[in-house]
This record gives C-alpha cells, structure tokens and sequence, in this order.
C-alpha cells in the first residue's frame, strides 16, 4: 500500500517536473487556425512604454489570424533570459536587438538573415552598418537617440549670456561669466563613469576624423594619440575649477543628476533627448537641449546620436513570415511614428521623416546638417566598449593630474580590435 | 517503526533528483565550461587551464580579488562586533529588548535595490543627507563624495552591508544569549564576575554556537556580494568596488566571455568552500571543547 502510494508520489511529481521545465511562452500554430507570435524587448513596459502596446493592438486588428505575445524583460536581467533560450532553440519569434546584441547573436547564426526581404532596404545607409554581420542584415535598427548638452537658458540671461556657446572657447567663456555672477555652472553626475563617457563620444563629433571610429576593428584607428584632444578638454574642465570630479563621480545621472537640473541648480548638464519630456514636465524654467559646443573657435557644435534598439527574428522561429510581418509592420509610417515620438528618437528609416522634437531646435539643425555622428563605440566589435571608457572617464574625474598617455593606452588595451 | 534502505532510498530520491538537476548538473556544467573558450551560449573549443591562467594576469580579475578579501574582512568583524556589542546590550536590558526585536530585523527584510537607491541619495555629496547633517553640526570638513572617491566607495558600500545584516546577526546572538541558563550567570555574578570580566570568560565561550552561525554566513555572505556594488556604482569608481561577482557578472553577460567569466565562478566557489569549511571545522572544535 505504501509502496503505491510513494510511486503515485513519484509520477506526480516527475510529471511536474517535466511540466515545469517545458514552460515556455508557446509560439505557434493554435487550434482556432490562429497563430500565435512571441515577442520580447527590453522596452514596452510600464517605465518606457515605447508606444509598444499601441503598435501590437494595431498589429492584430491588421492581421486577425496572429495573436501577439509580447513579453518585457529589464535590460540588465535581458541578455541572461535571452542568452539561454537562443542556446536551447527556445527563442522567441522577434527578439529585441541592437547593435552589439545583432553583432554576437548574429556570430552564433541565431538571428534570421533578413538580406533578401523588404526590411534590408527600409534603414537609412547611415544606419545599416549597425545591423549588419559579414554583410548581412541581421535586423532592423529603429532606436538614433540624440545626446548633447541641455542649457538653462533662464541662469544663462542672468548671467548675460544670450545665446548656447557655439565652440570650445565661448562654452569657457560662459562657465567665466557663470561663475563670475555667482550662477552655477556645468554638472557632470558620474557615478558609475556615464557622463564623462558621453561627453569623450560628443566631443568626439568635433575632434576626431569621422572616419576614425568605421577603421577601428579593420584599420589603423587607435585612442592612443587620437583621443588626445577629447581627454584634454576634458580635464580643463576639471583642472581649471568648472567641474569638481571627486564630487560629481559620487552624483548619480539619471535620477539624482537630472532631478538637480530640473529644479534649476545648473546651468548646463549632458543628458539623452529621452529626458526633454521630463524636463518639460518638471522644470519652470526655458531649456534647450544642443550639440555640444566642443570644436575649436569658430567652428560649428557637433554631437553624437545613439543608435539604439532594434528587431530581429529569431532563425529558429517556426513562424518565419509572421515574424518578419511584425517587423514590418512595426516600421510602417504611422506606427513608427508614435514609437520615434514616445522614444524622442530621431529616424532610422528612409522614408520616415524624424519629428520635431521641441526645446531642440539647434540639435535638430545640426543632424540635419550632418554634425552629428553615431556614437563611436558602436562601430567596435568588441562586446563591451563601454565598461573600458566608462572606467577611464571615471578615473580621470577622480584624478585629472594624471597621465592623459596612459589613459588612451587603457583604452587601446580595453577595447581589443576585432577584424 | 523503522523502515527498509529500499524505502528509504525511494523516498529521499525526489529531493535528490531535484537536488541533482538544479545543483549538481548545472555545478559539473559550469566547471566544464571553464575549461571551454565559449563567447556565447554555445561551448566552444577546450582550452584546458587557459582562463585559470588569464585570471592570475587580468588586473581587473585581481584587483576584484583583492577588493573582495578585504571587503570580507572589514565586513566580518564590524557587523559581528557590532551585533555582539548590540546582542549584549539588548541581553541586559529586558525591556528595551522586548521593544526593539522586531524593528531590528527590519533593514534585512528590505529588497537590495531599495537599499541600494536609499543608500544612494544618503550618499549624494551635493545634497545628501549625510552631507548636510555633517555640515549642519559645523562638521563640514567630514563631508565626501562617498560613492565618487575611489579610497572610500568600497567602505561606503560595506557600511550599507553593515546597517542592513547586523541585525540579523544580532538576532543570532540574542537568541544564543537567551538560550544560556539563567543560574549560570547568577552564579558568575556571585563569584564577582561583571561586565567585561564575565563577557570575556563566561558570555565569549557560551556564545561559541552563534559565534559560528554568523562567522560562517557572514564570510559566504561577503565573499559573494554583487548586489549593491553592481547597483551603486557598477563597480567603480575606478574599479575600487569591483569584486568577483562583478566581474563574473560583467565577463559573462557583457563580455559575452562565458568561459572566463565561469572560470572566475569556479574560484570563487574553491574560495568560499575553502573559507567555510575551515571556519565551520575550527569553530566547532571550539564548541566541542567547552
């Protein structure tokens, strides 16, 4: 009797076990002759919506026969849930991507070569190198996110400054006539090495030849002396008293940074264009968000965007065509739209123009005028570029007396060459 | 009524299935691994010791060791003083114990990023609260950039460890004290033994059981932290608050370096059996012995 007992035990508890370890979201062809599609990003949550649930309605009221599964994972917890279930042939049918994710997902073959579809050519020629893997296009790259220096134009007429500095020098001359009538100045919140980062690649639009950061993997491309001018203006800041770099590597950017700048401490902080509708919402004074003003006198302000999120399918997907109508449909006019809007994203698409982005204006301007470039670690190969500079700026903030030389050759060292 | 080996056997075999397929297969998994050059979810070609020998010359895998070393020795005598200082206290004084029992475990309970983003704006050097209640009490030349200075960032962190388990720990201690026959220390305070002179030759070898309970889960404990170091600083600034799981963390899944990344893992797990074993052995010849 016992003995029956525990084996019955036993069979419910295998079955269990069994059960539980073939969850999965179930992708597929279902018994009412629909299909069912399973979609996963890192956005489309409740924190940045991205316009994601709008466009996955709109896609099943245009095609009645797919039913979308789209699930949200946090971008820190995304490359672990995803890295597993490409392993094992579980994947879902669209995954989110970006470059670096399109570059070492692409390597294993696990992203469907979507060279010969429609999709190849929707993407500006600016764009498509992001995508692409050994020539193929491994997805479609929707994300080109401006990031430049937001103005306090209020503090700025207080200080009898009339207008963003266009060049190296008069962004000095400003943080003078700041400090001279007791305004403050330029905030660089650095914790974890962010912000001193995005400054190096928004410098880097005005400083480097455009073509340095495409020759990195493949050519003679190297930190070391190039970089030089970048670290150097840099550390005028810090050295010259305008940014304290012990305190600003203890400020965190993103909560603590821009709720500083939004209650009008500073006059100028870097930012992404993400934050021009919290900005708007939250601070009651007049800002702009512009490139940065880091050439030499005379010269033009230049910026970085950065190139962002995208799709791809999956190459183990069963629902090849329905996957690829979804991306498709996805970079579709009008839902592209709503999703450049919510994601305060210029385009990637030809076709689709970029909208204006309010408090932008001379960021605007200078993309269309061709002074923005993408940011520079995103040519690299390497897997991850960013932890190399992030640490080096951070270092610099909490030294800048020393050795520009070998900071560069830490760079060179840390971002390995990758033909 | 006993029952047979078969019987037995059949019945520890469910925990042991599921013992073996989530810690047994993914550990000998992970072990191989190591020996594997994989960058990517796939398992690559064998490399034999390679990653083990890349870790003696990587800076970054170094200086996280050290980093780690350290953080466990600070972290596991300061919280067990701490709540040694605090368990006796709460020991001496019944009242004030039956009002804070609770409220002391409270810091443990709260989820790691709570911690780490209240910790965070505690911390902020231009408008954090412990900056302006040190500039508030004329001590203003105490205040820092406790995140932003690489000599302080890691100590910073520890002291959140500290705040958020020395109640935990305190808790051990407690219920070790309380668990010691009241007539004993009668008697100690009889013959004249108080204060310092009981704690150390009395209350310090009864404590023996606890002693080891928190020694043990404090040093696995600090050996592996990730969670505010990731969060707070994302290992810097400079890399002063990068440990090992960090860099297991950042090797693996930024990286994409899953091999050297799980070499790093399998160090750290020699390093943890090893620290606890040997603790766990002495500690409890400790207790044997009194």
């Amino acid at each position: 009797m016992i003995a029956k007992k525990l084996i019955a035990t036993l069979a419910v508890s295998a079955t269990l076990a069994l059960a539980l370890s073939g969850c999965s979201a179930a992708s597929g062809e279902n018994n009412d002759g629909t299909t069912t599609l399973n979609v996963v990003g890192y956005v489309g949550g409740s924190a940045e919506p991205a316009n994601i649930p709008e466009i996955n309605a709109a896609f099943e009221a245009a095609n009645p026969d797919i039913k979308v599964k789209y699930k949200y994972v946090q971008n820190t917890a995304y490359d672990q849930y995803m890295n597993t279930r490409l392993a094992s042939g579980s994947a879902p049918d669209v995954v989110m991507t970006d470059p670096n994710r399109i570059r070492q997902w692409g390597k294993e073959g696990y992203l469907a070569d979507l060279s010969d579809t429609p999709l190849a050519s929707t993407m500006l020629d600016s764009v498509t190198p992001f995508a692409q893997v050994e020539g193929k296009t491994l997805g479609v790259i929707l994300q080109n996110v401006p990031i430049g220096l937001y103005a306090n134009m209020d503090i700025l007429s207080k200080a009898g400054i009339d207008e963003v500095p266009q060049d190296w020098p008069s962004f000095l001359e400003s943080l003078d006539k700041l400090k001279a009538a007791g305004q403050p100045g330029l905030l660089l919140a650095n914790q974890t090495g962010w912000t001193s980062e995005q400054l190096m690649f928004a410098l880097s639009a005005s400083l480097i030849p455009a073509d340095w950061a495409p020759n990195y993997d493949d050519g003679d491309s190297k930190f070391n002396p190039t970089w030089k001018p970048i670290l150097e203006r840099i550390q005028e800041l810090l050295t010259d008293g305008y940014v304290d770099g012990k305190t600003m590597n203890g400020v965190e950017p993103f909560s603590d940074g821009n709720s500083l700048f939004a209650q009008g401490k500073y006059a100028y902080t870097i930012m992404g264009a993400w934050q021009l509708q919290s900005f708007a919402k939250d601070a009651d004074f007049d800002f702009t968000l512009n490139p940065v003003p880091g050439g030499d006198a005379g010269t033009e302000p230049a910026s970085f965007t950065f190139v962002g999120l995208g799709l791809s399918v999956s190459s183990a997907s069963k629902q090849q065509e329905a996957a690829q109508k979804y991306v498709e449909f996805f970079t579709e006019a009008e839902q592209y739209t709503g999703f450049m809007k919510a994601e305060t994203s210029f385009t990637t698409l030809k076709g689709v123009d970029s909208l204006p982005l309010e408090h932008a204006d001379s960021f605007v301007e200078a993309f269309n005028d061709g002074r923005t470039v993408p940011s520079p670690v995103e040519y690299m190969k390497a897997p991850d570029p960013e932890t190399t500079t992030k640490n080096v700026g951070s270092q610099l903030f909490d030294d800048p007396t020393q050795s520009l030389t070998s900071l560069l050759d830490q760079m060179d060292a840390g971002i390995a060459k990758t033909p | 009524m006993l029952i047979s080996s078969r019987r037995a056997a059949l019945l520890l075999l469910p925990a042991t299935a599921i013992f073996g397929v989530f810690v047994i297969y993914p550990l000998i998994n992970g072990v191989l691994l190591s020996f594997m050059d994989s960058s990517g979810p796939q398992w690559g070609e064998f490399v034999g010791f390679d990653n083990y020998e890349r870790m003696l010359s990587d800076p970054l895998a170094l200086r996280a060791l050290g980093n780690t070393i350290a953080y466990t020795v600070v972290v596991v005598v300061v919280q067990n003083a701490l709540a040694l200082l605090i368990a006796y206290g709460l020991y001496q004084n019944p009242r004030v114990r039956n009002l804070v029992r609770g409220s002391i475990l409270l810091p443990a309970m709260m989820a790691f990023v709570a911690v780490a983003y209240l910790w965070s704006y505690i911390y902020n050097p231009l408008n954090g609260p412990l900056n302006s209640v040190l500039t508030s009490l004329g001590l203003g030349g105490l205040a820092q950039s406790w995140l932003g200075d690489p000599a302080l960032a890691m100590w910073s962190i520890a002291a959140v460890y500290i705040w958020q388990f020395t109640g935990y720990s305190t808790t051990i201690y407690l219920a070790n004290y309380l668990a010691i026959s009241p007539s004993l220390m009668e008697a100690a305070q009889l013959d004249g033994a108080s204060g310092l002179k009981r704690f150390l030759t009395i209350d310090w070898r009864l404590l023996a059981p606890s002693f080891t309970i928190n020694l043990t889960l404090t040093v696995i404990g600090s050996l592996r932290v990730f969670d505010l170091p990731f969060i707070m600083t994302e290992g810097g600034p400079a890399n002063s608050t990068q440990t090992l799981s960090t860099v297991i963390n950042t090797y693996s899944f930024s990286n994409f370096d899953f091999s050297y990344g799980t070499a790093i893992a399998v160090v750290l797990l020699i390093l943890t059996v090893i620290a606890g074993v040997t603790q766990a052995t002495l500690l409890r010849r400790r207790e044997v012995d009194l």
